[in-house]
């Protein structure tokens, strides 16, 4: 460990202001484990022959180090939480609802039969919504209340620049133009997964409580409301369950530049490649603010934008 | 000893002997003679005590048996020993054996279920069960059967034939045959409607079991399959003008999943509509008239009120039954196809252009 740390200090007297002190540490592959984060560890395992240089760093002290990676903070502690929560009572939600759509399969049957019977899901089922309700209600006030959440809120809010960049994306991957779309904080890709959620949660949570309330609402509600209602919830169940299990699942889990996964939802980083690549705009944006707080040009990285832009529009033309 | 004193001896001997002879043939009681009985011709025989035609000399004790309709039943071409076992020779002990139809119906009553026969078990019905516990009372082969009046099924003079069968049952549920007669389907039978459901159509014949009996026709695991046997057959339910799509749509319902995955509080056909009783929605006194339906569901909602009663119950996704739940249905289904379709597009599309610009991905 005296041997890293040494390393550190030598590193921090060459290193760039802009650098936030936690995220500077050197790669050997003895100390991965310990003194990195799990994405770089998971990252480290899976693209090995991507970096042959790791394996040769083990020869002198001189090599320990590999050029440095900037870390920015994507998801704030928060947020991190609130997807868990609701991801964890998704698959409780869905592990127990599903099977009633599909009450002929036998596996349905011998999954309630494991399970205790249909009363011992219906209670979970109905955790599963108190957890689901929570975290609805949770982001509402993250929303409104904190500034991290209406940032987020404003970057998921869907724009024009939207439609244009799902055209250019399908363009860039048919392979008519070689510019792939530059995206903001969220891409059209993660708004989709976003307001997926946001319209799933709103069609689950009332057409749920519909039903778990069935006297109450028959009380109000004539019979063929919650003959919708139901057939809304069952619907909806299956779109969703689709929608993470393909849609979800490839952009943060199966896609090969993540596979297995994205680690940012635990710690909540992206690395400076990555967001560079996927976010751009954000990126720059960043930068740009950071040097007008430092006082400096980000001249560089200003004039490489100008001429993206430059490019871009010649591809329109 | 002279020659015409032997032929004397001789001839008295065989006097004797004759008279013996003829008394011997003419009275075989008197001299412990017995007749053998195997042909379906020495039933006579039988009916010599048994038959009840009028100067026979049918014994005042001897059991009584129409031996005319004998012959013309199902069992008539067999010797009355076939079924009454251990009476092979007249005179019989006074206790016979009791007669064991599974001798040769051994698939109606083996103790091995047959899985292919209809009929399961008579030993694992209510009735046998029952009648081992030693209620008397309780129904065997010939409660429902009879007795020497056992005609083929399809004969009508069968007690067992379809028109005979809510008769043959209420002689002993009595009770039960007073509420069927006042049924949909018990007035149905009456005026003769064969397609009518009978007692057994819904109990089952040989193995008739509780209704708590989750093995039962009529248990809350059975008995929507029970009643869609007819009610989900479109020939038979066209010629009445009631609609086929009842099982199906309760199938698909709350009640019919979480009956079908075992929870047995689930309403099932008969919470709603009864069983003996059953009477059409149209009928005031029917327990799934709209003025009733309250009432029906109040069994296990709390406090319902007309509400219940607002929009088909057997509700199926058509424009005819619910348009809002038809837009709704339809909606999510061409939603759902439309995203998944450009998702797996999009993923696809993704997926073609990596291994394209495999190596010089970014730019």
């Amino acid at each position: 460990m005296s041997n890293h740390t040494g390393v550190m200090e030598k590193k921090n007297s060459q290193s760039r202001p802009l650098l936030p002190k936690k995220t500077r540490t050197c790669f050997v592959l003895s100390e991965t484990a310990r003194a990195y984060p799990a994405e770089e560890t998971v990252r480290l395992l899976t693209t090995i022959r991507a970096y042959p240089g790791r394996f040769h760093t083990i020869e002198g002290p001189e090599s320990y180090e590999i050029p440095e990676k900037r870390y920015f903070q994507r998801f704030s502690l928060v947020f991190r939480i609130q997807h868990i929560l609701l991801f964890s009572s998704c698959i409780l939600l869905i592990a127990t609802g599903l099977p009633l759509k599909f009450p002929d399969l036998g596996i349905s049957s011998s999954f309630f039969h494991i399970l205790g019977g249909l009363q011992a899901s219906r209670i979970l089922h109905r955790a599963g919504a108190v957890v689901l309700i929570f975290v609805g209600c949770v982001h509402l006030f993250y929303l409104l209340f904190t500034r991290d959440g209406r940032k987020n809120f404003m970057g998921f809010l869907p724009s024009f620049k939207d439609v244009t960049d799902v055209m250019q994306n399908v363009f860039y991957m048919m392979g008519f133009t070689n510019r792939p779309p530059r995206f903001d904080r969220f891409s059209y890709i993660e708004k989709f997964d976003y307001w997926a959620v946001y319209w799933g949660m709103v069609v689950m949570i009332f057409s749920g409580l519909i039903l778990w309330f069935a006297n109450l609402s028959l009380a109000l509600l004539p019979k063929y409301f919650l003959d919708i209602a139901h057939e809304a919830h069952s619907d909806e169940a299956l779109l969703a369950t689709l929608a993470i299990i393909i849609w979800h699942f490839y952009n943060v889990h199966f896609n090969p530049d993540r596979f297995p996964m994205s680690w940012t939802w635990l710690t909540g980083k992206i690395s400076e490649e990555e967001m560079k690549k996927h976010h751009p705009i954000e990126y720059e944006r960043i930068l740009k603010e950071e040097h007008a707080a430092s006082g400096e040009e980000p001249a560089g990285i200003a004039s490489g934008e100008e001429s993206r832009n430059i490019g871009d529009e010649r591809i329109k033309q | 000893m002279r020659d015409h004193q032997l032929r004397k001896v001789l001839l008295i001997w065989t006097l004797i002997l004759m008279l013996a002879g003829i008394l011997f043939l003419s009275s075989p009681r008197a001299l412990g003679y017995t007749i053998k009985l195997k042909t379906p011709e020495d039933n006579h025989s039988c009916f010599v005590c048994h038959a009840q035609h009028p100067g026979s000399e049918a014994k005042a004790k001897a059991p009584h048996v129409d031996d005319e309709e004998y012959g013309l039943t199902a069992h008539g071409n067999l010797t009355c020993t076939e079924c009454h076992e251990g009476v092979a020779e007249i005179p019989h002990p006074r206790r016979v054996l009791d007669v064991n139809c599974g001798k040769c119906h051994s698939l109606q009553v083996s103790i091995d279920r047959d899985p292919k026969s209809t009929h399961y078990s008579y030993y694992e019905s209510i009735h046998a069960k029952a009648r081992l516990r030693g209620e008397r009372a309780a129904a065997t082969c010939t409660s429902c059967h009879g007795t020497h009046n056992i005609y083929a099924v399809s004969d009508k003079k069968s007690r067992t034939q379809r028109g005979n069968i809510p008769t043959t049952c209420g002689s002993c549920h009595k009770k039960v045959l007073a509420t069927y007669l006042g049924s949909i389907h018990g007035k149905a039978w009456k005026s003769g409607v064969n397609d009518s459901a009978v007692c057994t159509d819904c109990h089952g014949e040989h193995d008739i079991k509780s209704p708590r009996d989750l093995e039962s026709h009529v248990s809350s695991a059975h008995v929507a399959d029970t009643c869609s046997r007819c009610h989900s057959n479109d020939k038979i339910m066209k010629k009445y003008g009631v609609p086929v799509t009842q099982a199906e749509t309760y199938k698909e319902s709350f009640h019919g999943v979480a009956n079908k995955l075992g929870y047995k509080v689930a309403a099932n056909c008969r919470s709603c509509h009864g069983y003996h009783d059953i009477l059409p929605s149209s009928d005031m006194a029917s327990s799934i008239n709209p003025k009733n339906l309250p009432r029906t569901c109040g069994q296990c909602h709390d406090n319902p009120t007309q509400n219940v009663a607002s929009g088909k119950t057997h509700v199926l996704i058509s424009k005819e039954d619910n348009m809002l739940l038809f837009v709704v249905a339809n909606g999510f289904k061409w939603l759902t196809i439309g995203t998944m379709l450009s998702l797996v597009g999009h993923i696809s599309l993704d997926l073609y252009n990596r291994s394209r610009r495999k190596g010089k991905l970014h730019p």
